[in-house]
C-alpha cells in the first residue's frame, strides 16, 4: 500500500499523521462570519420578542395582567383574545382579522384588548393567571374572544373564527351590549 | 475548491445506483407536485435526495484513502471540506431545478390525465426551488459536520439520532410536568435544528425573524465546527 509522507512524518506505531500546520489552519474570515451570525441571531431574537410582545396586527394590545385595571380607569370593556401558537384559525384571525384597519380601529376605540396565550400543549400547563381567566370564562376552544366589563362580568363570547364580517358583527354587538361609560 | 466540487459531482453522479435512485425519487416528486402538492413538495421531496447526495461525503473519502492522497497536495483542509459542501449543494440544486422544470413541462399533459384542475405557477415553483435549496443548506451542513468524525454512513444515522435527541426533552416534559424541560427542548430545537417557513420568508413575510437568525447561525455554526474538527483530525492510512 502506498504511504504518503508529510512533515512531520507519521508515527509508525499508530499509522496516523498529524495535521500539517499551514494545511489545517482555519481562515480568520471564518471566525468573522460566525461572529456576524451570532450578532444576527441576537438582533433577530430581540426583534422577534418585541414583535411578539406587541401582538399581531394593527390592534394596540395591552398586557393581559394590566387589561382589567386599564379597563377600570378608562371605563371600557376588556376584549380577551384566547389564543394558542398551534391553533391555525388563531393565525387566520391574527393575519386577517387583526390586520384589518377597520376592525383594528373599532377594537382600539372601544376595548382594552389583551391576548391570553395558551401554553398547555407546549409546557404541560398554563400559568396561574391564564388558567384563572380560562376557567372564569369557560374557554374550551381556540380562538375564543371574550368581552368582559371592567369588573370582570362576561358580556359576550365568540368561539372560532368565521371571517372578518362575522368578527366585525360580534365586536359591534358586544360594544352595544357593554354598559355605557 | 473547484476541483473538490468536480470530484464530488463525479463521485455521486458517476454512480449508476445513485442516478437511478435520484431519477425515481425525482419522478415521484414531479407527480406529487402536479397532483396538487404544490411548491412545498419540492422541499419535502428533496429531503431523501439530499441524504443520498450528502451521505458519507467526507468519511467515504477518508476510509478509501482518497482523502490522504488529496491532502498530500498543497490544499487547505477547509478548502477540501467546503468544496465537498458546495458540491453537495450544486448537485442538489441541479436535482431540484430539473424537477421543477420537468413539473412545469409535464404539467399540462399530466394534469388532464390525473384530473387536476389547479395549474402550476412558474413563480411558485421558483420559490419552491429556493426554499428547497435553503433547507438543504442546513441539512448538508449537519451531515458534513457528522461526516468529519464518523465512519461510513454514520453521518445519516447521527442526523436522525440528533433530531430524536432534540425532541426528547419535549417528550419527557409532558409526563413529568416540567415546564423548564420543555422550554429547554424548544430552545435547543429552535437553535440547533431551526425550521424556517421559507414560503413566507420568500413572500417577504418575517424576513428578519428569530427563526431566520437561528438558521443562519446554525448553518455557519455547523460549518465552522466541521472545519474545526476536520482540521484537528489525524488520519490513518486506510484503517477506517
Amino acid at each position: 500500500m502506498d504511504r504518503i509522507e508529510e512533515s512531520p512524518p507519521a508515527a509508525p506505531e499508530t499509522g496516523a499523521r498529524k495535521p500539517q500546520g499551514s494545511q489545517s489552519k482555519l481562515p480568520p474570515i471564518l471566525l468573522a462570519i460566525v461572529a456576524a451570525a451570532v450578532v444576527l441571531r441576537i438582533v433577530t431574537g430581540l426583534a422577534g420578542r418585541q414583535k411578539a410582545e406587541a401582538g399581531p396586527g394593527l390592534v394596540r394590545w395591552v398586557p393581559q395582567e394590566k387589561a382589567a385595571s386599564a379597563a377600570r380607569s378608562d371605563a371600557r370593556p376588556v376584549l380577551y383574545d384566547f389564543t394558542a401558537a398551534w391553533c391555525m384559525p388563531c393565525h387566520r384571525l391574527d393575519t386577517e382579522g387583526w390586520e384589518d384597519p377597520d376592525i383594528a380601529a373599532l377594537v382600539n376605540a372601544s376595548y382594552e384588548p389583551a391576548r391570553v396565550m395558551d401554553r398547555e400543549r407546549e409546557d404541560g400547563r398554563n400559568s396561574g393567571p391564564v388558567e384563572d381567566l380560562q376557567r372564569r370564562y369557560s374557554v374550551t376552544a381556540f380562538p375564543t374572544l371574550v368581552v368582559a366589563s371592567p369588573d370582570g362580568r362576561l358580556i359576550a363570547k365568540y368561539e372560532g373564527y368565521a371571517g372578518k364580517e362575522r368578527l366585525r358583527r360580534f365586536l359591534e354587538e358586544a360594544r352595544r351590549k357593554a354598559p355605557a361609560s | 475548491m473547484t476541483e473538490m466540487v468536480r470530484r464530488l459531482l463525479r463521485q455521486k453522479l458517476g454512480s449508476i445506483g445513485i442516478v437511478i435512485a435520484l431519477s425515481l425519487l425525482g419522478l415521484l416528486t414531479v407527480f406529487q407536485i402536479i397532483a396538487g402538492g404544490g411548491e412545498g413538495t419540492l422541499e419535502s421531496g428533496g429531503f431523501l435526495a439530499l441524504l443520498i447526495l450528502a451521505a458519507g461525503s467526507v468519511s467515504r473519502d477518508s476510509s478509501s484513502g482518497a482523502l490522504q492522497m488529496i491532502l498530500a497536495r498543497p490544499i487547505r483542509r477547509v478548502e477540501y471540506l467546503y468544496g465537498r459542501y458546495c458540491g453537495i449543494l450544486i448537485a442538489y440544486t441541479l436535482y431540484v431545478v430539473t424537477i421543477g422544470v420537468l413539473a412545469l413541462v409535464l404539467s399540462p399533459l399530466l394534469r388532464s390525465m390525473l384530473g387536476v384542475t389547479v395549474a402550476l405557477s412558474a413563480a411558485g415553483l421558483a420559490r419552491g426551488v429556493v426554499a428547497a435549496f435553503l433547507s438543504a443548506a442546513l441539512l448538508a451542513a449537519v451531515l458534513l459536520f457528522f461526516s468529519t468524525f464518523l465512519r461510513g454512513y454514520g453521518d445519516v444515522l447521527a442526523y436522525f439520532l440528533w433530531t430524536l435527541l432534540l425532541g426528547l426533552p419535549d417528550a419527557l416534559a409532558r409526563p413529568l410536568g416540567t415546564t423548564w424541560l420543555s422550554r429547554f427542548g424548544s430552545l435547543a430545537r429552535e437553535n440547533l435544528l431551526p425550521r424556517v417557513s421559507w414560503g413566507d420568508v420568500l413572500r417577504g413575510q418575517d424576513v428578519f425573524s428569530g427563526a431566520v437568525g437561528a438558521y443562519v447561525l446554525a448553518v455557519t455554526g455547523y460549518l465552522a465546527l466541521a472545519a474545526l474538527v476536520f482540521s484537528r483530525r489525524e488520519f490513518s492510512y486506510g484503517q477506517d
